[in-house]
């Protein structure tokens, strides 16, 4: 340790003040508090109550993350294993996901790290740790046949305009993972939905579970539709399906739930909201079912749960301490909201097979609204009990 | 000179009116014959594309190419529910209010008639797709459709104006003759020749990428309009 | 009047309207147009040429007879003169180039209501002799065709590969795998475009938030 110190220190001077690499600063600070504990407290949000800074708890979602990203390298293999109809073995799936998936997150990371860069150098501030979660994020929300260029351009726009325009990490209204993957899905539907996205194997279709549920016929079980597509309750929950790269196993995330809630990192009230949001927008539905309403209605509501991007999005997403409510009873409102719109737009509209995505970032738009009713409603009440 | 009092007032936006009238009438009226012509234009084109005459079409033909061919080669009439050809009326004529009444228009080359042409109008995902489907001269064999107005999502929906599209429908037959029965076009979800057998290869095209519902707005559009037309066309297959 | 055509106080005027104020990175008015109608280069210019032509025209009709109209209906009149002048552009467009007119739709009339021309004809050509006000309708027509032409041109590259209705971006490059981008052509394109558009315009001339 204390090696790594004394080195880091003497490159160090090579970028302070008047010294020929200055500009580069960020770039030292960046490495030099990552490994090392930083030598200052943090000026702005989000702050944290103890003794972890910013840098520390984005390390945390990282390693949150770790589950979902291996599980997802796996799944994609094991996926074109199951297209090609090759016998299955363990590192063979891992190998030919690596192979889709390593590529994408690399990308990923080069090309938003280099904005990253840019601004800090420019702005001279320091490099946002966040981005390390944002990188990392926004390449599990892909699908493995994305094409590399379009994570570049994806993720450009997802640093630039979900993050660097309102003044970098703390200031973003939406979680910049997201404003990526939403401009993709704007800008290229053909490759990020459908049915032909989800396996790596060229002209290899098959449609995801909320598609097919969506397409059953009116009159028919939307449990059977989906049975006949090769899905029931146990596959999508430990998430053998095709899908996005982190989003398909529901267990994986629950794993780096439990770790994000071991380390305070993540608010439980947000998860808590979002699963009782869903469970009752979705039960509305369940009570509402009949043969002349669409077969989706009839889907049981904790089915919901473990299909698409709702667990990924819920725990990760919507939990993202900047863009998400900031009080607690802000933090109920908007969880539950998300829930229940995710729901919603899966299901009543036609256009959109999945609805966290869209769901999370509306209620980005709407957090800090939200935290300021529930502010104005607090200090009224302060001030009638005082009177 | 008081410009305040409600005289002059008066006054004032009196001949601010007379004069604004008087030179947007000679506008519109001046302008009226061009601007029919255009959208008559407009309405002819399209029947001419649907009947897959590629040349005269072209977006930089001379208006008065596109006139001479389309009245040269295109017979308008009107038929009714019944499937009879109304004497003396033109689809020009119709109004909202005739509502079993429909436009048909013939394409004929040297005085036989090579391919029937009509409206086909639907709800796609967003909107309302226009369009106009051509039916080769056996009245079963389709010859070409085109969909000249619709706000449906660029580059999903959106690819039913594009030519890989609507080539799909050409030769596909509306009418089985083996097991007599109409067959509207059905737009499949996916691959047609992945989805469908063989058979039924004949009434069944490519879907569009995550463009699901656009494609059922277009299957139940051909149902839809295929069954009204099929009142005359039944009448001309030799069966 | 002893005013060169184009003295330096109307040479301000010019580089008023065009730049320091443009009206659409500026005042931030007409953003609904530009959105609207810049999917292809060809419906900008025709809308950029009708705007213009309408400011420019409108403020030397109002500024001539401005001193003859009664205030209290001053906005009645203007609204007049400038509805006039923007149904005769309709009603040219939809006779030679219906096409474009088609595409344009509901915002050539819209004219009427873009708060550009009325902003103009209060703000300027109700206390300017003429000559003043037609530079500066020209010069805000401009500084709105300038904003709406470089959003076209953007759009109909990316958004269809197409520049005026010719293929730019070789099949080549399709080939190896190039997608057109999918929200040029949807409204939110336009805003993203418009956003950076001010953004480069307002750090170029020292803007600062009052």
């Amino acid at each position: 340790m204390k090696f790594i110190e004394e080195q880091l220190k003497k490159v160090g001077q090579l970028f302070e003040k008047g010294k020929p690499l200055e500009k580069l600063y960020p770039l030292y600070e960046a490495l030099d508090t990552f490994l090392l504990t930083p030598g200052k407290t943090a000026p702005k949000a989000p702050f944290v109550r103890d003794a972890a800074d910013l840098k520390r708890v984005m390390s945390f979602v990282v390693l949150a993350l770790v589950p979902a990203t291996l599980f997802g390298i796996y799944n994609t293999g094991y996926q074109i294993e199951l297209a090609k109809g090759l016998a299955h073995s363990f590192w063979g799936a891992m190998a030919a996901g690596a192979w889709k998936v390593i590529p994408i997150i690399v990308v990923s990371y080069a090309a938003g790290g280099l904005w990253e860069v840019l601004f800090a150098v420019t702005r001279k501030h320091e490099i946002n740790e966040g981005f390390l979660v944002t990188g990392i994020l926004f390449a599990l929300t892909l699908p493995p046949t994305i094409p590399l260029w379009q994570v570049a351009v994806g993720i450009s726009f997802g640093v630039v305009f979900g993050k660097e325009i309102f003044g970098g990490t703390g200031m973003n209204v939406f979680n910049p993972a997201l404003v990526a993957r939403a401009f993709l899905f704007f800008a290229y539907p053909a490759q990020i939905s459908g049915s032909t996205a989800w396996v790596a194997v060229d002209g290899y279709t098959r449609a995801t579970p909320l598609a097919v549920a969506a397409a059953a016929p009116k009159g028919t079980s939307v449990v059977q539709a989906l049975a006949d597509a090769g899905y029931n309750f146990n596959n999508m929950f430990y998430g053998f399906i095709p899908g996005s790269i982190g989003e398909t196993s529901a267990l994986a995330c629950l794993v780096g739930l439990a770790f994000l809630l071991v380390t305070r990192v993540a608010s439980w009230r947000v998860v808590v909201s979002c699963v009782l949001g869903l469970l009752a927008m979705s039960g509305i539905f369940y009570f509402l079912k009949g043969t002349d309403r669409l077969a989706f209605f009839a889907l049981p509501p904790y089915w919901h749960l473990v299909m698409g991007g709702f667990a990924f999005g819920a725990v990760f997403m919507a939990t993202d301490p900047v863009s998400a409510a900031a009080t607690n009873t802000g933090r109920w409102i908007y969880g539950f909201l998300i829930g229940v719109l995710t729901v919603l737009i899966r299901v009543v509209n036609p256009a959109y097979p999945e609805g966290t995505m869209l769901a999370i970032l509306f209620m980005n738009a709407f957090a800090p609204l939200i935290d300021y009713f529930v502010v104005e409603n607090h200090i009224k009440r302060r001030v009638r009990v005082k009177s | 000179m008081n410009t305040n009092s409600t005289r002059y007032t008066f006054v004032f936006a009196i001949i601010v009116c007379v004069v604004s009238g008087v030179l947007l009438s000679v506008f519109s009226e001046g302008l009226r014959p061009q601007k029919e012509l255009n959208e008559e234009l407009d309405v002819k084109r399209n029947i001419l594309k649907a009947v897959v005459l590629k040349e005269p079409v072209a977006p930089k033909t001379k208006a008065a190419d596109v006139l001479k061919v389309y009245d040269s080669k295109i017979e308008e009439v009107v038929i009714d529910d019944k499937g009879n050809v109304v004497e003396g009326k033109k689809p020009k004529q119709l109004t909202g209010k005739d509502t079993n009444l429909f436009p048909l228009y013939l394409y004929k080359e040297g005085g036989q008639v090579v391919a029937y042409a009509f409206p086909v109008v639907g709800q796609g995902l967003w909107s309302t797709l226009y369009g106009y489907l051509a039916v080769e001269a056996d009245a079963t064999t389709i010859r070409g459709i085109t969909f000249y107005k619709h706000g449906e999502t660029p580059g999903l929906g959106g690819e039913i104006e594009k030519e890989w599209f609507q080539n799909n429908f050409k030769g596909k037959t509306i009418y089985s003759l083996k097991d007599h029965k109409l067959t509207p076009t059905i737009v499949v979800k996916g691959k047609a020749a992945d989805v469908v057998s063989k058979d039924e290869l004949s009434y069944h095209v490519d879907g569009i990428t995550a463009a699901t519902l656009t494609g059922k707005g277009v299957t139940d559009l051909m149902d839809r309009w295929v069954r009204v037309y099929d009142a005359y066309l039944s009448k001309l297959r030799k069966i | 009047m002893g005013e060169a055509l184009l003295s330096s106080k109307n040479q301000k005027i010019l580089k008023d309207g065009f730049w320091d104020t443009n009206p659409i990175t500026f005042q931030i008015l007409g953003i609904c147009s530009a959105l609207a109608v810049t999917t292809q280069l060809k419906t900008a210019l025709v809308m950029s040429l009708g705007l213009t032509f309408v400011t420019a025209g409108s403020n030397v009709v109002i500024s001539l007879i401005r001193n003859f109209i009664p205030s209290q209906i001053r906005i009645i009149v203007q609204l007049t003169v400038v509805s006039a002048l923007v149904i005769s552009i309709d009603q040219i467009l939809r006779a030679y180039m219906f096409d474009v007119s088609k595409q344009l739709s509901v915002f050539v009339g819209l004219i009427i209501t873009n708060c550009i021309v009325m902003g103009r004809l209060e703000a300027f050509a109700m206390g300017n002799p003429p000559w003043k006000s037609f530079l500066d309708g020209l010069a805000n027509g401009a500084g709105y065709s300038a904003v709406l032409i470089i959003i076209g041109i953007i759009r109909e590259i990316f958004g269809s590969g197409t520049l005026l209705g010719y293929h730019v971006i070789p099949a080549s490059v399709y080939a190896q795998g190039y997608v057109n981008n999918g929200m040029m052509v949807l409204a939110p394109g336009a805003f993203f475009l418009l956003g950076i558009i001010v953004w480069i315009q307002r750090s170029i001339s020292g803007y600062k938030e009052s």
